[in-house]
Parts: C-alpha cells; sequence; structure tokens
C-alpha cells in the first residue's frame, strides 16, 4: 500500500474544508442573484473551481515524485455544474497551478521520468474540466441519481487521468514492471480520494439546491395565497357607504384572517326593501381548504335565503346540502340574522355559533342555540327573535375575538371584549369594528385564528 | 400541546394543553395512524379547543364508526362543544 491511513486523512481534510467553502459560496442567497447572468455564472464557476484545484493541490500528500491530490475534482465540479467553458477554465487555473509547483522537477535532471508527470497532470486536469463539461448532460439528466453518475463519472475520468500516466511511464523508462507498481500503488487512494471529494460535493449541491427550491416553492405559495386572498377579500361585501343608507341603521364589517386566507366570512344583503341580512360564519380550521367551503357556503346561504320562506327552513336546507359530499368533515358555525328595519324586529338562528352581544343600555348576549354547526348532522334550526331598541348595538364576531391569546397564553375572553363594546358603544360602526381589530391584534400579536366583527347600529329613523 | 398515547386495542389519548389550529395537525397525525378499533380522548388537561379540533374529533368519529368516547372535558371546553352543538354530533 502506497499511502498510509493518515495521508488519507489528510485528504479527507481538504474535502471537508472545500466542501464547507461550498455551502458557504453556493448557500448564500446572493450567489443566485449574482449569478442569474450566464457569463459572471460561467466565470464564477471557473474560478471557483480554479481555486478550489489550488487549494487541493495545495494539501496534497507527496508520493513517490508526485502528489496524490483531488485537484481534478475542482474543474470537474465546474464542468458538471457549469458546462465545458467552465470546466476547461477552471481546469487552467488549477493545471497551471500544478504545473508552476512542479516545474523545478522538469528542469530536475535527477528526477525519474523527466519532469515526473508535471506535464501530463497539468493537461490531465485542463482534459478532465473539458470531459466533465461535456457528459454533464448524462449526469444531471437524473437529478435523483445525479451523485451516482458523478460517482461514475470520476471513476471514469481518473482511471483515464491514471492510464496516461502510466502510458507515460511505460514510454520513459521503457519499465512495465516498475510502471506497473507505480500505478498499483499510487490508484487506490488516488480513486478513493477523488471518489470521495466528488460524491460528497456533489451531494452537497444537492441538498443546498432541495433547500432553494423549498424556498423557492414557499414563494411561489405565497404569490398565489396573496391572489387567493385579495379574491376572498373581493368576495366579502365592501362596506361602501353602509349599503347606501344611514338613516334607518349603520354597519360595518371586517375579518383579519390569521393566515392568507381565511375560514372566516360574513355578508350582508337587502332580502327586499324593508328586510336586512346579516350573516357571520365561520368555518372549521384555517387556510385554502376552509377558505374555499366558506365561499360556498356563503353562496348558497344568499341564494336559500333569497328564495325560501323562511330563515329556518333556509338554513336547515343549507345544512342538508352541506352535509352532502363533505369528506373533508368541515363544518361552519353561523350566525345568520334578518332585521324588519321598519320594525327593528331582529329573527336570527344561531348554528353553533358565539353569541352576538347586544346593547341597548344593558349589555346582554343572544345565547339561545338554533341547532348544530353547519355541514355535520340532519338538524331542524330553528329561529329566535329579538326586538333592537333604537340607537342599539349588536356585535356579531367569531371565536378569533375571545380565543385570541397574549404571550403568556391568557385569552383575550368575552369579558375584555364586552367591557370593550361598552366603552365603544358610542362610536361610528367602522371606527368600532376597526379598533377592536387593533386592540385583538396588540394583545395576541401571534394570531391563530380568524377574526371577524360586524358591528349593527338600529337607528329606527323611517 | 401534548399528546399521551396509551393502550392498543382500546387506544387513550390523553391531550395537553391547547388545541388549536397550530397544534390541531399533530392530533390528526396521530389519529391517522391509529390501527385501534376503539378511542379514548381523554380531555382532563385540555384547556382550549378551536374548531380545528373539533373537526378532528369528529374525523376519529367518522374513521372509528362512531367507538370514540371523550371523556373528563373539562368546562372551558364543554362550553365550547356545546355552543357548537357537538355535544349532540359526537353523542357526548
Amino acid at each position: 500500500m502506497g499511502l498510509t491511513l493518515s495521508s488519507l486523512e489528510n485528504l479527507i481534510n481538504t474535502v471537508a474544508i472545500l466542501a464547507l467553502f461550498s455551502v458557504v459560496i453556493y448557500g448564500a442567497k446572493s450567489f443566485d442573484k449574482f449569478t442569474k447572468n450566464k457569463k459572471i455564472r460561467i466565470l464564477i464557476g471557473s474560478l471557483v473551481g480554479g481555486l478550489f484545484g489550488i487549494y487541493a493541490q495545495h494539501n496534497g500528500v507527496n508520493f513517490v515524485d508526485s502528489t496524490v491530490t483531488v485537484r481534478d475534482v475542482g474543474p470537474m465540479i465546474a464542468g458538471v455544474l457549469g458546462g465545458p467553458i467552465c470546466g476547461l477554465f477552471a481546469g487552467l487555473i488549477a493545471g497551471i497551478y500544478r504545473f508552476y509547483v512542479g516545474f523545478s522537477s522538469i528542469l530536475d535532471s535527477s528526477i525519474f521520468p523527466i519532469g515526473g508527470t508535471t506535464i501530463l497532470c497539468s493537461f490531465a486536469t485542463v482534459f478532465i474540466g473539458i470531459l466533465s463539461g461535456v457528459f454533464r448532460d448524462r449526469v444531471n439528466k437524473d437529478t435523483k441519481n445525479r451523485k451516482w453518475y458523478a460517482l461514475i463519472l470520476v471513476i471514469l475520468l481518473e482511471l483515464f487521468h491514471l492510464f496516461v500516466v502510466f502510458v507515460f511511464y511505460i514510454i520513459t523508462t521503457k519499465d512495465f514492471g516498475f510502471s506497473f507498481k507505480y500505478i498499483l500503488d499510487i490508484a487506490p487512494s488516488f480513486l478513493l480520494s477523488n471518489a470521495i471529494a466528488m460524491f460528497i460535493i456533489i451531494l452537497i449541491f444537492d441538498m443546498l439546491n432541495k433547500y432553494k427550491n423549498a424556498e423557492v416553492k414557499e414563494v411561489v405559495n405565497e404569490t398565489e395565497l396573496s391572489t387567493a386572498a385579495k379574491i376572498q377579500t373581493s368576495m366579502l361585501p365592501q362596506n361602501i357607504g353602509d349599503l347606501g343608507e344611514t338613516f334607518r341603521f349603520s354597519l360595518f364589517a371586517d375579518m383579519c384572517p390569521s393566515k392568507k386566507v381565511g375560514g372566516d366570512f360574513y355578508d350582508f344583503f337587502y332580502v327586499d326593501k324593508n328586510n336586512l341580512c346579516i350573516i357571520v360564519g365561520d368555518t372549521s380550521d384555517k387556510g385554502v381548504g376552509s377558505a374555499l367551503f366558506s365561499v360556498k357556503v356563503k353562496q348558497m346561504l344568499k341564494d336559500y335565503i333569497n328564495i325560501e320562506s323562511s330563515l329556518d327552513s333556509a338554513i336547515t336546507k343549507v345544512n342538508k346540502e352541506l352535509i352532502k359530499d363533505n369528506f373533508q368533515l368541515m363544518f361552519v358555525t353561523l350566525f345568520a340574522g334578518i332585521i324588519n328595519l321598519q320594525t327593528g324586529k331582529l329573527t336570527y338562528i344561531n348554528a353553533g355559533h358565539c353569541p352576538p352581544i347586544y346593547y341597548d343600555g344593558e349589555l346582554k348576549t343572544l345565547d339561545k342555540l338554533s341547532g348544530p354547526a353547519l355541514g355535520v348532522v340532519e338538524a331542524n334550526y330553528i329561529s329566535f327573535y329579538e326586538k333592537l331598541s333604537v340607537n342599539s348595538n349588536l356585535v356579531i364576531y367569531t371565536d378569533g375575538v375571545t380565543d385570541a391569546v397574549n404571550k403568556d397564553n391568557e385569552q383575550y375572553g368575552i369579558d375584555r371584549f364586552k367591557k370593550y363594546v361598552r366603552a365603544n358603544k358610542n362610536s361610528t360602526s367602522k371606527t368600532f369594528v376597526k379598533k377592536a381589530l387593533d386592540e385583538i391584534k396588540e394583545f395576541g400579536p401571534e394570531q391563530v385564528d380568524d377574526v371577524t366583527i360586524l358591528e349593527l347600529r338600529y337607528k329606527g329613523r323611517k | 400541546m401534548e399528546i399521551e398515547k396509551s393502550g392498543k386495542e382500546e387506544v387513550v389519548l390523553k391531550l395537553k394543553g391547547r388545541l388549536d389550529t397550530v397544534s390541531a395537525p399533530k392530533l390528526e397525525n396521530e389519529i391517522d395512524e391509529l390501527q385501534c378499533k376503539s378511542l379514548v380522548l381523554d380531555l382532563q388537561e385540555l384547556e382550549y379547543t378551536s374548531s380545528a379540533g373539533l373537526r378532528i374529533f369528529l374525523k376519529a368519529s367518522k374513521k372509528l364508526n362512531g367507538n370514540i368516547r371523550i371523556i373528563n372535558i373539562s368546562d372551558e371546553v364543554r362550553v365550547i362543544i356545546n355552543m357548537t352543538g357537538f355535544d349532540k354530533i359526537l353523542g357526548i
């Protein structure tokens, strides 16, 4: 055995440092930005590959008259990742350095065969860089198995390198036995160290790529989510002029999703000229799935409430429809009410939703339940009534309000919210809602649930 | 939220802490991997559940054809279960 274990260890240490070097350079986010331009990419690839070769050469292990190094791996990686030109330049840098280091041996006549392997090895490095570039398509074709193809490539190229050296020795020494022994001594460590170097570094590049792709995917997802969020917001009624009238009531609603899109929704529309329908719902879970479900439910509610003769039958039928094909087992808690704007009579259904707060000089909650959350079991939903006083406040909200938690794991809770209602009962509907959302956000900045608030001030003028 | 698992034929999952949108997927994974015939959910140390948690209870109930018992429900959680009508849905 030509080389000792400690020499091999020395080579592996070199590989480790080079690997670390690759991680730092290639892993840096600015690397991608900087290398968008193809020419710059080739330039950087060549430089890094070349410097890699120089460093490896510098840290090689001396053996007989040559140095066993992983120098070739620099240009090889440059070739595999950057193409033949990149491989050529990296090879030239590393090759020229190899030539410079071994130059004295060419002049030194005591070294036999003449010039040792200086000239050969310098050229081999350049060729290996180019050849790696030529075979890069084959290596990169199958990204999953790229490391194995790179391993085969490095072994083949280094066998080629050894073969050329072998032939050179036979020609110059005319001693087959000596040449064969020399190659046999050097080959195992040479092949093994280069193979390990190449394999590890490609493996690291693959891992970095995976990580980078995941980041890109996240950015794409973010963009798609933003679009979805915009669509969702556009589907919730905008509080334009509070439905064009301010004398019979004022109303404002807003939803603040915990993720970009939420499962909460609200709606308000006229059933006829004197009856206003208001809806606040909360679909189980958050995110895209529940947002889509919410869209469906919101549309169904509007359709059925407009068609059916009563709120009871509308909600009962929507529930029946939702149970069909509900494989995802989503459900919706819902408050739906119809206010007769002439009389102030509120007819409402509460399907598993948190009870609204009502203030008319006295604060109370509308805590009657009509039935379970929608979408799970068949049920007959029965409506209740409440006579709204003039200048009363009706606040419908989702559990994101009361369930908001601060860093001490303390809930915002119903009592705080009631206090807020009392203190802000005279604000405009818009200020009431916006300020409440701000207060809740301030209380629990790490929002885990969607927060929706709808406030209606019944004014009773005709 | 923490989940303590015991039993084989009848698995007992003891839930501790808060079951919300963030922690619900953990319970969902646990339920998805269950190979048992029946399940007991012990909620003694569960401080809170959101609708995301209720949905997982529902999923477990469907998966095990209703062979699920929910025990030791704290007052805080019972309020949520009753309000949403899940007491009737899950037969509690």
